[in-house]
């Protein structure tokens, strides 16, 4: 079971994160609603996946991953981006997330998404 | 059939085409091992290629035997990309069979005739289809390695995906960090920043190896992709086929004959300029004048793009030349290596079409009565070479065809020439006389003309050839080592400079290539020998004179002039009226029944509006040429 912290600041996004990353497969272990709670969620909880909202207030998205990058290099972080920020997603993908979704999404494409993600930083 | 016949012009040229380089394309084949495929690969998927193209346009135009016949062919090919073929003699022999009879069915649609069956190439291209006997052991051990020059990993996103460039965007990336960096990215990584994805398609170009295992587990990954396939790279084999194809899409089919009228109408300009040139005397600084000078290079200029229009490179007849020798050497059982220099040379299209049958005779001759047989070429290596050459030499063409073989043994030439009741001079035969003889029409010194050099055009052809063109033929050749043949050609047969010659009322042109030196006879620098002046010393030769008037059959007048002319055999001295001036001229062939009188090469029309002829001189003093000098002074 692959522990998730979810980092969005929308309350509506990150409930409906929680009802998707459900056990056996998921267990959210931390919520973060901007880039700095995420930096310190991160480094306490040491969760196996991050998912990460490009566009927050205070710490963008961009500078959170990249600090949680620095403090692990083998952080597995996805990207999670409303339609139409690709310049933003395409520079995450160059710094290291490993991969993104983009909302409006579907539970399954999400899972499938995280899934495997996992599967590649473990091989 | 009727809406695809305003097609048909293009099929053709578009399928000469291909066939053209199929041949080529085979020839190369057969050269390189067979089981390197990093060698032969670029080879095999350009064979591939042009019966691919041919194959597509054969179906959409309904020729159903010509398509079929190409389909079997690029089974076999792609077998042979996918290395589960070697490259064997019954192949490549299919494959120069199939040349051959899919250019008879395009030559019949050409020629709006029923296409021949193609049944027999059909079969044959089935029965080596049905025994895979070449296929390697080592192929399938590596079944999972995909190997060839270049290929193409093409990854199609799925359409329901919301993002589908920025899918293609994280693809690409994976796929290089498991593949390593590709050549070639489609569309590049800005593009997909930028949301293109044309047909929902990323192209990955590899050289060498893809590794499906790889691809596969890195596809795993990723999401929203529908499927993805390995190609071989279809229009870019190499980057410089790729540069090439740039230039073609530059480029648009134009038919020669327009070309042709195109230099016709820029040579009338010429013409008629100098007409009016002529027609308003020496304009000089005149507005008129200046006008006419702007009007001279407007029309010069034209003229010459007309003729850079219609030179093409000397390797546009000269792919063919390795093949003819191939069958030649084959049909009398030698071996012989064909070496092409000169391929780049631009050459105009109208003197490349009248010596390419001259060419391919000489290269028959030369396998056929030069090289030996293998087992009597004493010290010389078993396989005999022919070097075709093609190069400048000043302002003239010179094409070379030298062959290491026997030589031309002149006893035997003599035996000939006396069984034919041919009078020939004492002493050595000079190689001009040589070349006389042979192009004499029949003659050989071979007991039995085979298939090869019997057929076709004999010396005398190529003689006529090289005479159209204003040419001239030279030999040099030592028993036992070689027999070399140059073709001296002018550059193109549009323009000629020529020497203007009076005698009588008539104006003469003589192409100043054969002229060697003009002499004032009231100078008195030369002096004629003999009661009638028949002949000069010219360069310590005694040269015959002949009389122009006389020859032409005009009444005689006084000849104050000497033009000595290089004759083919030896110079020899015309005499004429006047000499005028040196001028460059834009000839015309003669139509009937001029053209009949062999004495005249061609016509031009002169600023005065009057036709001036142009001479002939080889033919003209021609048939005394191998007589003996002190006989030539009295033309019969």
């Amino acid at each position: 079971m692959a522990r998730v912290l979810i980092v969005d600041d929308a309350p509506f996004m990150r409930g409906m994160l929680r009802d998707i990353l459900l056990p056996p497969d998921f267990e959210v272990v931390g919520e973060a609603e901007h880039g700095v709670e995420a930096v310190e969620k991160f480094r306490q909880l040491k969760p196996d996946l991050v998912t990460m909202d490009v566009v927050m207030r205070d710490k963008s998205g961009l500078e959170a991953m990249r600090e949680i990058m620095e403090a692990d290099p083998k952080a597995i972080v996805v990207m999670c981006s409303a339609l139409g920020h690709d310049a933003l997603v395409t520079e995450a993908l160059e710094t290291g997330a490993v991969d993104f979704i983009v909302k409006p999404f579907r539970a399954e494409d999400v899972r499938a998404i995280l899934k495997r993600a996992l599967a590649q930083r473990q091989s | 059939m009727s809406s695809l016949d305003k097609y048909r012009g293009l099929f053709v040229s578009e399928s000469e085409a291909h066939l053209e380089a199929l041949a080529k394309g085979v020839l190369e084949l057969e050269h390189k091992p067979h089981d390197d495929a990093e060698s032969a690969g670029p080879t095999v998927h350009e064979i591939f290629r042009h019966i691919h193209s041919l194959k597509g346009m054969a179906a959409t135009m309904g020729y159903n035997d010509l398509s079929t016949a190409c389909h079997e062919l690029e089974n076999l090919m792609s077998e042979v990309r996918d290395r589960k073929r070697v490259v064997e003699k019954p192949l490549v022999e299919l494959l120069l069979f199939a040349g051959d009879q899919m250019s008879l069915f395009v030559a019949a649609i050409r020629d709006r005739a029923d296409p021949p069956a193609l049944s027999a190439l059909i079969q044959r291209a089935q029965t080596i289809s049905g025994h895979k006997a070449g296929a390697t052991p080592a192929a399938k051990e590596k079944d999972h390695v995909i190997e060839t020059g270049q290929l193409a990993l093409k990854v199609f996103i799925e359409e329901r995906s919301s993002t589908p460039a920025l899918r293609a965007f994280l693809a690409a990336k994976r796929l290089q960090t498991a593949l390593g960096p590709a050549m070639q990215q489609l569309p590049s990584a800005e593009d997909l920043k930028a949301g293109t994805l044309p047909g929902l398609c990323l192209t990955l170009v590899y050289g060498g190896l893809i590794d499906e295992a790889k691809v596969a587990s890195a596809i795993a990954g990723l999401s929203d992709i529908a499927r993805y396939e390995v190609q071989p790279v279809v229009p870019t084999a190499a980057p410089e086929m790729s540069q090439k194809a740039r230039e073609q899409g530059r480029a648009i089919r134009v038919r020669t004959v327009v070309l042709d009228e195109l230099l016709d109408a820029a040579g009338e300009l010429l013409i008629a300029h100098s007409r009016v040139e002529a027609a308003l005397g020496p304009a000089g600084e005149s507005e008129g004048g200046r006008a006419m000078e702007i009007l001279r290079q407007a029309v010069r200029s034209v003229h010459a793009r007309a003729m850079a229009l219609r030179t093409v490179p000397f390797s546009t007849v000269a792919e063919r030349y390795p093949r003819v020798v191939r069958d030649a050497a084959n049909n009398t059982g030698k071996l012989v290596e064909l070496q092409i220099v000169g391929h780049e040379l631009e050459l105009d299209r109208a003197v490349l079409e009248t010596i390419d049958s001259a060419i391919v005779h000489l290269l028959r001759n030369a396998v056929d009565h030069g090289i030996e047989a293998p087992e009597r070429r004493g010290k010389k290596a078993n396989v005999g070479t022919i070097v075709l050459k093609a190069q400048r030499d000043r302002d003239a063409i010179a094409i070379s065809i030298e062959d290491d073989g026997a030589g031309i043994d002149e006893a035997k030439l003599r035996a000939e020439a006396e069984k034919r009741g041919i009078v020939l001079p004492a002493g050595k035969l000079s190689p001009a006389q040589i070349v006389r003889l042979l192009a004499m029409p029949g003659f050989s010194t071979k007991a039995t003309a085979n298939q090869i050099s019997g057929r076709g055009v004999g010396m005398d052809a190529v003689q006529d050839a090289v005479d159209s063109l204003g040419g001239s033929i030279e030999l040099a050749t030592e028993v036992p080592l070689y027999t070399r043949v140059t073709l001296r050609l002018p550059p193109s047969i549009a323009v000629l400079p020529v020497l203007r010659v009076q005698s009588g009322a008539h104006g003469y042109g003589v192409p100043l290539r054969r002229v060697l030196a003009t002499e004032d006879l009231s100078e008195g620098r030369v002096q004629l020998s003999g009661l009638d002046g028949e002949t000069l010393d010219f360069r310590g030769m005694k040269v015959p004179v002949y009389s122009l008037a006389r020859l032409l059959d005009l009444p005689p007048e006084e000849e104050r002039w000497i033009v000595v002319v290089d004759g083919d055999v030896s110079p020899v001295a015309l005499q004429v009226g006047r000499v005028l001036e040196v001028r460059e001229v834009v000839t015309k062939k003669l139509g009937p029944p001029l053209n009949r009188m062999r004495i005249f090469d061609g016509a031009t029309v002169l600023g005065d509006g009057r036709p001036m002829m142009i001479l002939d001189v080889v033919r003209l003093i021609g048939d005394y040429a191998l007589a003996p000098a002190q006989d030539a002074a009295v033309p019969p």
